[in-house]
């Protein structure tokens, strides 16, 4: 009896989002060593917002790639919303007509990936490398060289509105957002679904899991995620540009990845991806803060990476075994 | 016997897929901008492809293998860094010694890599993200690299790069590429440990109960892939002319996945051939070239490159599918 | 469901609880308080001097990029001035030309309160705010080596290389004699949106409208994205498609080494001629082979140590920045402020086949 209690507690405890658990308390602790700066509560809390719209379109990606898909276009797709918002804002529409129109046409981008996948079956990681520079051109083409700004006063600012005087609005739609998608995976028949589509395809069919309709519903997700990260990308710079957000699709890889979620599918968390989107974040701030070269940076995270996926190996073995 | 014949087919209908495309959008070229019809052009085509398709061998290997290694841009930039670093101390330094060089570092960068998915069970995604990561940051801790100007690169490896300094009017570089394809594809294709890199693809346990050692296999293809990104390291400073630490091979392993899934090289492991992966490499090469050449301003450039990408994708799948539908019918 | 909201919670409470013990940021030891620190900065953000600076000059140059080799020559610049009056100098930059992945690494030198900011900005416009937080935290901020033209209200200052209109003219005049006056050419120039290169080809344009122009004959102008491979097929695509292709005007480093080894490869030496913006060690062979007829550049060597005098001068001499003001810049003699507070490196500095030799950068 007293053996089971503890295993059972055991268990709960030493699960893979523990690494980077770990993770997370030694990127706080490491950040006051390297600094004294660092522990400034509302200096971080800053830092976040600017993280916070690719972290969102990570939670998204994260339930993508668990069911085996993954989607390169997503940061080209953010700028793509941004800018058209702000050309149809210039154009005379009124913002509270253009925030729907963002979301709908994040929406759109996200289907058009998946509908492409789901219908020709050519594999997402090409289809997505295609639409990765499709959208960012298309977005070169309509903006231009110059940026747009002149955004009206109630919407931008978005990392200045604070809840209860601290947390900045988008950390708190970003933790919503993870309580919220993470109940969805672990307790619905949706996020089995999800699952079972990426561990095992051919048995989810035989369930009667439409596969590709779940694929479907994924790809709009993450669409209407990169939809909510373009405006409020918008709403915190105040201006839109086409060259913005280059390279993020690798930082949510990355944030992704570290949360321990697996890269071939049917595995993964979306606690493990909003804290590996801590460690990511805290990190940054910290050598942004000692002003460290971009290359040693660099090498922290990759080390980091290894590290923490060892780690999360292991503790993946041990809840296999029990 | 009839097996055997189906299978072959199988396979070359594939890349008779791919073999289309890249005809279709040459010939539209050509339809548009007469000037692209030129030996010139095709010239200029093929000198897209030696750095990236040695990558996207490489890069193919792992896949069959079912591994995926991100981390090749960055040992290629690696390599490049060292090996125009010993440009910059002595330009005269025997070019086939530095060739040797930075393959040697691209095998021990490949066997870093091998040893920590094979040693530690780790996916290899995420471990050649830690890595891509780190090699690139070691660049410039080990030799805090600065670029290395064209007025150190010396001349005949440059001469390696260009038309008219080549008996053929193909440059050498096309020529090496091309061979070492070859000698990869013999290898595949007829070397036991060649296809065993097949079996451990398409199916490890069963592979390992026939007594194939899979660790020593993905080992060596980590190893090969390394290699491969080192040596092409040299024919990358070539092209180019100098060396940027910092951008060197960046991004190209996206290029190098894609120019090899392009090819039939499937992600689940198992299936690709290295003819395929020359056309996919071949394939991206048209496009790019077509779209500087049929006068697309700049400003559409992007957004027309992504369609052609996916539109040529979708077109190369209608045509293996109707040809697969063709020969089983 | 329970779990996932109990770990949030802990984790809230630990970092709440670490901050909690913290002292107030940026108490050091304060020696002593450097001079030009008014205590108009929020208590939040740390005003004070960087504990053990007692000179107070501590300077953070933020190039456009990490590893573009462009900048290095401006950071010696600054770091060998900073350093020699006994300050503290850092250098801290992106890997993505991004206008938004240089407002984090500001708001870090905010936090740690530096003295002097310089950025070479990837923006007109998105740094306005950020920069605002800088100044009235009591940090000085200077653009160097471009500004941000329109914004000029949200700096201090703008250290440029040369005075960027007279590298324009100079160029297409230079191009003009390189060509005798007559002949079809293309422009290779980086991104679309590059201020620089598209301020340059402005002014090429404006000077092809006069007479004296009109034997020359611009086709096209076309973007390299300042990537190497890029470059080189859209050089080679403009020497295939233009049977009457004479020149290559490339306002770009990138675009140029491009457009010499095109010209190289097609054997074309003397047939299409080369020039534009390019540094001396990178067109030296191209220079004496003949493959290009002539580069244009500035000193950005000096421009780094015209910027840090400057600083020196605001933050020991007390220096007030406004036009027609004049300070020392070391060895390069006086230096004068101009209209919207731009200081000019130096002039234009042009590169031949005979004068390379001379320059190491």
């Amino acid at each position: 009896m007293e053996n089971t209690k503890k295993n059972s507690v055991a268990k709960k405890i030493l699960r893979p989002e523990l690494s980077i658990f770990i993770f997370f308390i030694i990127s706080i602790v490491a950040g006051t060593l390297i600094s004294p700066d660092f522990l400034d509560l509302k200096y971080i809390l800053s830092t976040m917002p600017l993280y916070t719209e690719l972290g969102i379109i990570a939670l998204a990606f994260t339930y993508l790639m668990i069911a085996g898909e993954i989607d390169l276009s997503v940061a080209s797709a953010l700028t793509l919303v941004s800018c058209v918002s702000a050309v149809l804002y210039q154009s005379g529409m009124s913002m509270e007509a253009v925030i729907p129109i963002g979301l709908l046409l994040g929406l759109v981008l996200g289907l058009f990936n998946g509908i492409l996948v789901t219908v020709t079956k050519i594999p997402s990681l090409i289809i997505t490398l295609g639409s990765m520079s499709m959208y960012r051109g298309l977005a070169q083409v309509l903006i231009g060289d110059g940026s747009i700004s002149g955004f009206p006063e109630w919407f931008v600012g978005i990392d200045r509105m604070l809840l209860f005087g601290v947390v900045p609005m988008p950390i708190v739609i970003f933790v919503l957002l993870t309580v919220i998608m993470e109940i969805i995976l672990k307790k619905t028949f949706f996020g089995r679904k999800v699952v079972a589509v990426g561990s095992q395809p051919q048995v989810a069919v035989y369930s009667a899991v439409h596969v590709d309709r779940v694929k479907l519903v994924l790809f709009g997700l993450l669409g209407l995620s990169e939809g909510i990260a373009g405006l409020m990308s918008l709403s915190r710079l105040g201006l839109a540009k086409y060259s913005i957000g280059v390279g993020g699709e690798l930082d949510i890889i990355t944030m992704v990845l570290l949360g321990g979620t697996a890269f071939s599918g049917g595995r993964g968390s979306l606690t493990g991806t909003a804290l590996a989107f801590l460690v990511i974040v805290l990190l940054k701030t910290s050598m942004t803060l000692v002003n460290l070269r971009r290359m040693d940076q660099l090498l922290v995270i990759g080390l980091m990476l290894i590290i923490v996926i060892i780690l999360t190996d292991k503790l993946n073995k041990y809840q296999d075994q029990s | 016997m009839k097996a055997k014949e189906k299978r072959l087919s199988g396979m070359a209908l594939r890349e008779v897929g791919v073999v289309a495309i890249i005809l279709i959008i040459y010939v539209i070229g050509c339809l548009i901008e007469p000037r692209f019809f030129s030996f010139d052009v095709l010239v200029n085509i093929l000198l897209f492809t030696p750095v990236l398709l040695l990558i996207s061998l490489g890069e193919m290997m792992e896949i069959i293998s079912q591994n995926l290694d991100v981390s090749v841009g960055s040992i290629m930039g690696f390599a490049a860094t060292v090996g125009g670093a010993i440009f910059r101390y002595d330009k005269s330094f025997p070019i086939i010694v530095v060739f040797l060089v930075t393959t040697g570092i691209g095998v021990v960068l490949g066997l870093i890599n091998g040893l920590l998915v094979t040693r530690f069970k780790l996916p290899s995604v995420i471990v050649t993200l830690g890595t891509m990561n780190i090699y690139r940051g070691l660049i410039f801790i080990l030799m805090n690299a600065k670029q290395i100007d064209n007025m150190y690169i010396p001349q005949n490896l440059i001469a390696l790069s260009q038309p008219m300094k080549s008996v053929i009017g193909i440059p050498y570089t096309v020529i090496i590429a091309f061979a070492a394809a070859a000698l990869v594809a013999l290898f595949l294709r007829r070397f036991k440990t060649g296809r065993e890199i097949y079996a451990i693809g398409c199916n490890r346990e069963a592979a390992e109960l026939r007594g194939i050692n899979a660790t020593r296999i993905s080992m060596l293809v980590f190893i090969i892939a390394g290699g491969l990104s080192g040596f092409a390291a040299m024919l990358f400073i070539s092209r180019v002319g100098y060396v940027n630490p910092v951008t060197a091979g960046s991004g190209m392993e996206f290029t190098a996945v894609a120019a090899a899934v392009i090819g039939g090289t499937s992600m689940a492991g198992g299936v690709g051939t290295t003819l395929g992966t020359v056309l996919g490499c071949l394939l991206l090469g048209v496009i790019y070239n077509s779209i500087s050449y049929i006068g697309i301003s700049g400003y559409w450039q992007d957004a027309i490159y992504g369609a052609i990408i996916i539109i040529a994708v979708i077109i190369e799948k209608l045509i293996k599918t109707r040809l697969v539908k063709g020969q089983e019918a | 469901m329970k779990r996932v909201v109990i770990a949030f919670v802990i984790c809230l409470a630990l970092v709440m609880s670490l901050v909690g013990c913290t002292k107030a940021p940026g108490s050091g030891p304060v020696e002593s308080q450097a001079p030009e620190q008014p205590s108009a900065a929020p208590a939040e953000t740390s005003a004070a001097a960087e504990p053990g600076d007692a000179k107070g000059l501590h300077v953070v140059y933020i190039p456009i990029q990490t590893g573009n080799p462009y900048f290095d020559p401006i950071s010696q610049g600054l770091q060998d001035v900073v350093e020699a009056a006994g300050g503290t100098y850092e250098m801290t930059a992106a890997d993505v030309v991004d206008p938004t992945a240089q407002i984090p690494l500001i708001k870090a030198q905010i936090q740690k309160g530096v003295d002097v900011i310089c950025i070479s900005p990837t923006s007109v416009d998105a740094l306005n705010d950020v920069c605002d937080e800088a100044r009235a935290a009591g940090i000085t901020v200077i653009m160097l080596n471009d500004d941000i033209t329109g914004n000029e209200s949200h700096r201090d200052a703008c250290v440029i290389g040369t005075n960027y209109e007279e590298v324009g003219y100079r160029s297409i005049e230079v191009f003009k004699d390189i060509m005798n006056g007559e002949g079809d050419f293309v422009v290779i120039s980086a991104t679309t949106d590059s201020p620089f290169q598209n301020r340059q080809i402005e002014i090429y344009k404006e000077m092809l409208a006069k007479p004296e122009y009109s034997k020359l004959n611009l086709l096209e102008v076309v973007y390299g994205n300042d990537e190497p491979e890029k470059s080189l097929t859209e050089a080679q695509a403009a020497i295939q498609k233009y049977d009457t292709l004479k020149g290559l005007l490339c306002p770009t480093t990138v675009a140029y080494i491009a457009a010499c080894q095109a010209v190289q490869n097609a054997g074309l030496e003397g047939k299409v001629l080369v020039y534009g913006t390019e540094f001396p060690n990178q067109a030296n062979e191209f220079l004496k082979s003949g493959v290009s007829q002539g580069a244009i550049l500035w000193d950005t060597y000096r421009m780094g140590v015209v910027a840090g005098e400057l600083c020196k001068a605001i933050v020991f001499d007390g220096f007030e920045i406004k036009e027609g003001a004049t300070f020392n810049a070391g060895k390069y003699g006086e230096a004068v402020i101009s209209a919207k507070n731009i200081i000019y490196g130096g002039p234009p500095l042009e590169l031949t086949a005979d004068n390379v030799d001379d320059y190491n950068f």
